[in-house]
């Protein structure tokens, strides 16, 4: 019983690891722009076929693979940020939702189009060799993910917290017209939002490949837990975006693992009302008064 | 004026086109029905009262299995389901709306799509009364007064009079005191709570009717498919339904008309792009919104401001020349 429970647990923080990468993508770009992103899914699929593509197709090795399918997804998302975000600049939210919408089901087709239906494979970075620790069995590629969430998120915290190129970010996120007025360059720190958030979701895509493989339609399921983890854990918040992630994963993998694995999809959602009912803002969110 | 004639230039049109359509074709015009039907629910909820729900596919569904279950397992008929159905949905919404009262924009995005969801895994999972990936087969057409609407053309034009309801309801709350509640409150939630409108129970009410639209158009889906499963009542399909709305023009009716007819017309007519089709059926919906920020009904009625001011300008340049 134990043990069962600390295997889920492990397997739960994966997971939510991938949930936490996905859901500070999102976090990121709702500061920046004040939108959300319902095509950030996608980006995980097409970074996991983009490393995949430059492994079993081009061959080149498990490392470089990786660097260039992130690189390729930033690209994407760069494109993606000129093409829609740009001329929608000054339109509603849901305006903007329906034109990620409309991203993500053209992604979501052409990626079916380019790779086909069929789930693909990444290889393991540690081999698929289980290891046992007492009696607990760990999936090494779980091991991978938790570590290389770990050093994401601190690098994540110097680049942002301790860096000009992060203190500026952050200005234009509390404020763009006064960060203007500072001589930020508001729309390239946008730009570098946008490069970094969609790098995020292809290292996610590739380091999930191994454990539950990469499909053209995986992505709307996983943007919506991301979406989850971030409301959970105060929407627009980083730390928030991780904990939450993480929250969502293990509480997820848990309630699959002890109550029904048949409703496990249903446990992040009846998480999230619970949360929106008790506390619409979150673990981290602040309080704030409504201007209407 | 021109829009009474538009619209009955339409109505025309609607009743005329089953005579020269195919069977493939019926099929499309009844499901446009339904889409229309489902639009306008939305309409009420998003476009006059600016409260986002993803939930409508659930709704739509839970009015299909409603309607179905009860004419399959208790025997009864259209007549029993159909009511029950819209009554039902509409308490779920109320359901619904109660407990996320308080929240909006995003959150309410969320904790609607959460509804979709959890809906959509209880269709799947809960075999005994929904069977699941099977579906529910054998559900009969409506009879009128002993006649069986067995073809798809007699069900077709009863349909029709559905949609004709749907429509001149939307018309009649937009103008009526409730509507005016519902836009105020879409506007400036502070002025309309200033101005002493219930805020509250104007979100609930948006929410029953909208979920009770959405029952009728499941009750009528399921009576005319005769089959249901729950693929149909999936996330994308709210997707869908919001994107209706938006490309058609959210708040207007006519716009959610348009939008529900082009979106279903569409897909059909790009079905000569094989694979490439949902592509640029996505792409379609980006270059819309970004082109048409107030979807189709804002970019006719612009054409209709241009004609207007055209026309009085030639006008009164002929009033100068004499």
């Amino acid at each position: 019983m134990f043990s069962m429970a600390t295997q889920l647990f492990i397997n739960g923080l994966a997971i939510g690891a991938i949930y936490a990468m996905v859901g500070l993508g999102i976090a990121l770009i709702f500061r920046a722009v004040q939108a959300v992103n319902f095509a950030q899914g996608e980006f995980v699929v097409f970074g996991g076929f983009f490393a995949i593509t430059f492994f079993s197709t081009i061959g080149l090795p498990v490392w470089l693979s990786i660097i260039c399918g992130v690189l390729a997804t930033m690209i994407m998302g760069y494109i993606f940020q000129r093409l829609v975000y740009v001329p929608l600049q000054r339109s509603t939210s849901i305006t903007i939702v329906v034109a990620t919408m409309g991203v993500s089901i053209a992604l979501t087709d052409s990626s079916r189009i380019i790779w086909g239906a069929a789930p693909r494979l990444f290889p393991e970075i540690l081999g698929s060799t289980v290891i046992a620790i007492g009696d607990l069995y760990v999936v090494p590629q779980n091991l991978v993910i938790l570590v290389a969430a770990l050093i994401l998120f601190i690098t994540q915290y110097i680049l942002f917290e301790r860096t000009f190129l992060g203190m500026q970010m952050q200005a234009v996120a509390q404020d763009k017209e006064t960060a203007a007025l500072m001589g930020i360059k508001v729309n390239r720190m946008i730009a570098i939002t946008f490069l970094y958030s969609s790098g995020l979701a292809a290292i996610a895509g590739i380091l999930v490949a191994p454990i539950t493989y990469i499909w053209s339609t995986m992505g709307s399921g996983l943007v919506q837990k991301a979406f989850v983890a971030t409301i959970v854990g105060g929407f627009g918040s980083v730390p928030g975006a991780i904990l939450g992630g993480l929250f969502v994963g293990v509480v997820e993998t848990l309630c699959g693992g002890f109550i029904s694995s048949t409703y496990q999809d249903a446990f992040a959602f009846i998480i999230l009302i619970i949360v929106l009912i008790v506390r619409p803002m979150g673990f981290f969110g602040e309080e704030t008064m409504d201007k209407a | 004026m021109h829009k009474i004639i538009a619209f009955i230039g339409l109505l025309i049109l609607a009743i005329l086109l089953p005579q020269f359509s195919s069977a493939y074709v019926l099929g499309i015009l009844v499901l446009a029905g339904v889409y229309v039907i489902l639009v306008l629910g939305l309409n009420v909820c998003l476009g006059f009262a600016g409260q986002i729900s993803a939930a409508q596919a659930a709704f739509w569904g839970i009015g299909a299995y409603t309607s179905a279950i009860i004419n399959m397992r208790l025997g009864l008929s259209f007549w029993v389901g159909f009511p029950l159905a819209i009554v039902i949905t509409g308490l779920v919404g109320l359901g619904l709306a109660i407990p996320t009262i308080k929240l909006k924009g995003f959150y309410l995005a969320m904790a609607t799509i959460g509804f979709q969801q959890i809906c959509f895994l209880v269709f799947v999972n809960w075999r005994p009364v929904t069977m699941g990936v099977d579906g529910i087969p054998n559900i009969q057409r409506p009879s009128i007064g002993g006649y069986l609407l067995r073809s798809d053309r007699s069900f077709y034009y009863f349909l029709l009079i559905w949609v004709l309801i749907a429509i001149i309801f939307s018309l009649r709350l937009e103008k009526s005191k409730l509507g005016r509640a519902m836009k105020a409150l879409r506007d400036n939630q502070l002025a309309a709570e200033a101005m002493g409108i219930d805020t509250n129970k104007v979100k609930c009410i948006a929410f029953m009717i909208s979920a009770a639209m959405s029952g009728a158009a499941g009750s009528l889906y399921a009576h005319f498919a005769r089959y249901i499963s729950p693929d149909l009542f999936v996330f994308s399909t709210s997707t869908l339904i919001i994107s209706m709305l938006i490309i058609g023009g959210s708040g207007s009716v006519a716009g959610a008309i348009l939008g529900a007819i082009l979106l279903v017309a569409l897909p059909e007519s790009l079905r000569f792009l094989n694979n490439y089709y949902m592509v640029i059926y996505g792409l379609g919906t980006v270059l819309i919104v970004i082109f048409m920020p107030k979807g189709l009904a804002g970019l006719i009625g612009r054409i209709i401001e241009k004609l207007k001011f055209f026309l009085e300008h030639g006008r009164g340049r002929e009033k100068v020349n004499e």
